[in-house]
């Protein structure tokens, strides 16, 4: 959006006649510089320049470790077991910032900290982006006059703000990647030649071998790529329709400035063609687009749209951060407190206490699309839940994982981390095996609900999400089977109600990068992945309408779905380029396909170890507990159900 | 799949249309006829190609079936009229022997002559046959003694089994109270329902419809 909205300034400044024009891009953890700059002035006849500071930046990094290992579960996002060793940090520190991963879980800290401290009491406050402007305004204006011990914050406060009393942050939970620990640090000590100091707090057991590999990373400033998004045609869409409901455009003229940015300089003359067509025909003419109605071309030959409602709806919808609908909460004696998603509103009934901005809240009744409340006199509630993302390993991160596993066997190490966390170590070795760097390790788990199979190439998140329908796919071509399918950093699960055919051969085939680039499109066709990419591609290009503020019931006839538009393009207009984006990024971004041939190559140069664990094992453990699942089977349909119902009616 | 409600014969088909032989009467439910117009007219690209594909089916079932009444049990229409009911009224034309009968529904907003001029008999708030009375939403309770057959909600069912697996489909539903229709559009969403011991589901897979 910024490389559009950029080629548009240039534009109009060379329709001005005017050439100066200066472009200044500020980072402070990106690994990819150098190519940053290129997506920012594509035109290599421009004069460019990369300042750095000569500066080393002075890092403190501390782990927050418990007493006992024990005292850590297996699996969890939460950490409130570790709670009371932040006290002393926030008492001796002059302010704390608490970074937590998710909203929820910073009202559900929020809350514990003061039930262990009630000396907190008006002293901490709570941010995060469902809570009311006004109040995040008052709550930064507090962090900079030092007025607060504490704040405890999610992403909101990453970026861009200078507070000078904050002399500690705190990490709970793994950050996930060194860039974004590092930003979290820089917001302590925040000018040059002083030191930041960040601790980490581990929120289960094998966190603290990724806080050892997060150190190491951040000590040889080994910092994340951000790859720069290219052909998102829904980005594309949206900006044309927000040009055409201003002024209007020539897209001739306009044609010229996109092809000239990073994103869309590979872009064809007919996918051109195709994006126009669809802002203004609905589609190609082959699939009929009838009566359709949204851009046209006015008497001075420009692109606009006319429809004022359609404007209006346009605008209500310009970005390209997804979020579900979201509901506005007031106190019934007035005042903003924040926002919470309607799907949470549709739960709740008249009485039922949640928790927001760190206070517990009655809910009475939802009028004019407002939450509307009373502050609530019980002391426990419901926190509610946001449904953001989830942040994957990065790239750089796996593999210091693997070389931290293999230290911590054998002890070659400084990391005081390793030492709390091996006795989990042991009992992984008793039950299975710890995998080596050059070893993939294979679990397979009997129990009552069915076959699990779990493997550990330790590639991050969304590697495993490719690697596991993969091999599922190619399992399924082995025998008639269905599979769920669970994934995190370390490894993913395969979990069958039939048994799983596996030997050291099956292994090395299913590992294998023959046939690797039709068996992984075969195998994202036959999962979800691409559906799921699609609901943020159908947001942001406008097919769903999420609804006018304070207007329920006047949109009801537009009610759709992404998934349906999925469906219905699939079925009826496949050369639809929206369709494709949404397999592309699974493809490319998600894929990283040279990563995974990487991995791939790797394992089959690997010892392959297959265990078969009595119970589950602390590696398997945190995967089994996932609940984001995806599906993938080779069985008919209809034998599928008559099984699934032979089996439910055996539990009755 | 030939089931026995009611002492009467019923047939479900896949396509998501109930058939009585009885009565050689067809009967389908939330055809939403100009939905895809609507969104196109409001700037979002639906193809037309959904609604020609809905008629297709249609002309299919009657060919399979060769009903003398077609009923619709409400939402027949969208919104307004448009180039997808234009589409339909041609469609119409082609069946003149057909009787058309339509239970209103609360997206049926069209005025009597238009649906006189299509050739279709309004029936409001229900058109009752046999043991049967068909009506867009099922009430809550009936004083008469008839069984009623509804549509409206657009019942889909998950079936759950072991290992977490879990599938998702239109349904038929026919509980002890009352009956009701999958959506016959494939333009429409699911509402899911869960069925409570005694009632019985059937759902619809692409080649087949399968109790559950």
């Amino acid at each position: 959006m910024v490389e559009l909205a950029l080629s548009r300034i240039k534009g109009l400044q060379k329709a001005r006649k005017n050439q100066f024009l200066r472009i200044w891009g500020i980072s402070a953890t990106i690994g990819n510089i150098n190519e940053a700059l290129d997506v920012l002035i594509p035109d290599k006849n421009t004069k460019r320049i990369i300042v750095k500071a000569d500066l080393e930046k002075k890092i403190l990094i501390k782990s927050i470790l418990p007493d006992d290992i024990e005292t850590l579960p297996w699996a969890g996002h939460l950490g409130l077991k570790l709670a009371h060793k932040l006290l002393p940090i926030i008492k001796k520190s002059k302010t704390t910032l608490i970074f937590i991963n998710t909203r929820g879980q910073s009202e559900m800290w929020y809350q514990h900290l003061l039930n262990i401290e009630p000396e907190l009491a008006g002293r901490i406050a709570i941010h995060h982006g469902s809570i009311d402007f006004e109040l995040r305004n008052w709550i930064e204006d507090a962090l900079h006059t030092g007025l607060l011990k504490a704040v405890i914050a999610t992403s909101s406060l990453d970026l861009g703000v200078d507070f000078k009393p904050v002399d500690t942050v705190i990490q709970v939970g793994s950050p996930k990647g060194v860039a974004r620990f590092l930003q979290r640090a820089g917001r302590s000590g925040h000018s040059p030649y002083e030191t930041s100091k960040i601790y980490f707090l581990p929120t289960h057991a094998l966190e603290l071998v990724e806080a050892a590999a997060i150190k190491e990373a951040a000590k040889t400033n080994d910092i994340e790529s951000r790859e720069p998004f290219i052909m998102v045609f829904d980005t594309l869409i949206q900006y044309l329709v927000t040009l055409a409901i201003g002024d209007g455009f020539d897209d001739k003229i306009i044609y010229k400035e996109i092809k000239n940015t990073h994103a869309f300089k590979l872009i064809l003359e007919e996918e051109w063609v195709w994006v126009m067509q669809f802002i203004t025909s609905g589609g190609d003419s082959l699939s009929a687009y009838n009566e359709f109605k949204k851009v046209t071309k006015d008497e001075d030959g420009l692109w606009k749209v006319k429809s004022r409602q359609l404007a209006m709806r346009h605008r209500l919808h310009i970005g390209t951060i997804v979020s579900d609908a979201m509901l506005k909460v007031k106190f019934i004696t007035g005042g903003y407190i924040g926002m919470i998603e309607e799907y949470f509103v549709t739960r709740l009934k008249a009485g039922d206490n949640f928790r927001l901005a760190g206070r517990v809240l009655e809910f009475i009744q939802v009028k004019d699309m407002m939450v509307l409340v009373r502050i609530s006199k019980q002391k426990n509630a419901i926190s509610p839940s946001w449904n953001g993302g989830r942040l994957p390993l990065s790239s750089n991160l796996g593999a210091v994982l693997r070389k931290k596993y293999n230290e911590a066997l054998d002890k070659t190490h400084q990391d005081e981390e390793l030492d709390t966390v091996y006795p989990l170590f042991l009992l992984q070795e008793k039950r299975s095996h710890v995998p080596r760097n050059d070893e993939l390790l294979i679990e397979l788990i009997h129990n009552k609900e069915g076959f699990h199979l779990y493997a550990y190439p330790f590639e991050g998140r969304l590697v495993h999400e490719v690697l596991a329908a993969l091999v599922a796919y190619r399992l399924s071509k082995l025998l008639p089977i269905s599979f769920s399918l669970a994934m995190n950093d370390y490894g993913f699960e395969l979990l069958s109600e039939t048994e799983i055919p596996m030997d050291e051969s099956i292994a090395y085939g299913v590992f294998s990068t023959k046939n690797l680039t039709e068996d992984i499109k075969l195998s994202i066709n036959s999962t979800e992945m691409a559906k799921r990419k699609f609901r943020d591609i159908a947001c942001i290009s406008g097919l769903v309408f999420q609804g006018y503020p304070g207007k329920y019931i006047a949109n009801k006839h537009l009610q759709s779905s992404a998934g349906l538009f999925f469906n219905v393009f699939s079925d009826y207009d496949k050369h639809n380029l929206l369709l494709r984006q949404a397999y592309d990024e699974v493809f490319y971004q998600q894929l990283e396909e040279p990563r995974l041939a990487a991995a791939l190559q790797r394992i089959q140069e690997s010892r392959i170890i297959i265990t078969n664990p009595k119970s589950f094992t602390p590696l398997s453990f945190p995967i089994k507990v996932d609940s984001l699942r995806e599906n993938m089977s080779s069985e008919e349909l209809e034998q599928r159900i008559f099984r699934m119902k032979a089996e439910s009616e055996k539990i009755k | 799949m030939t089931i026995t409600i009611q002492a009467e014969e019923l047939v479900l088909d896949k396509e998501r249309a109930l058939y009585i032989p009885k009565y050689q009467l067809l009967a389908i439910s939330d055809l939403h006829l100009g939905k895809s117009a609507h969104f196109r007219r409001a700037g979002l690209q639906v193809p037309s190609t959904i609604t020609q594909s809905d008629l297709q089916r249609l002309d299919i079932l009657i060919k399979k079936y060769n009903p003398i009444t077609l009923l619709v049990t409400g939402d027949m229409f969208h919104h307004g009229l448009n180039t997808d009911i234009a589409d339909f009224s041609a469609w119409r034309k082609q069946h003149q022997n057909l009787d058309f009968l339509l239970v209103k529904g609360n997206h049926d907003r069209l005025s009597n002559t238009d649906y006189a001029e299509m050739n279709i008999e309004i029936h409001e708030p229900s058109f009752c046959l046999g043991p049967f009375c068909f009506i867009h939403d099922a009430p809550k309770y009936t004083d008469e003694q008839l069984y009623p057959i509804s549509g409206h909600i657009h019942p889909g069912v998950s079936v759950i089994g072991k290992a977490r697996q879990r599938l998702k489909f239109p349904c038929f539903y026919f509980g002890n109270d009352y009956a009701i229709l999958p959506a016959f559009s494939l333009f429409t969403g699911l509402y899911s329902i869960r069925p409570k011991t005694g009632e019985r589901i059937f759902a619809i897979t692409p080649k087949n419809v399968i109790e559950v």
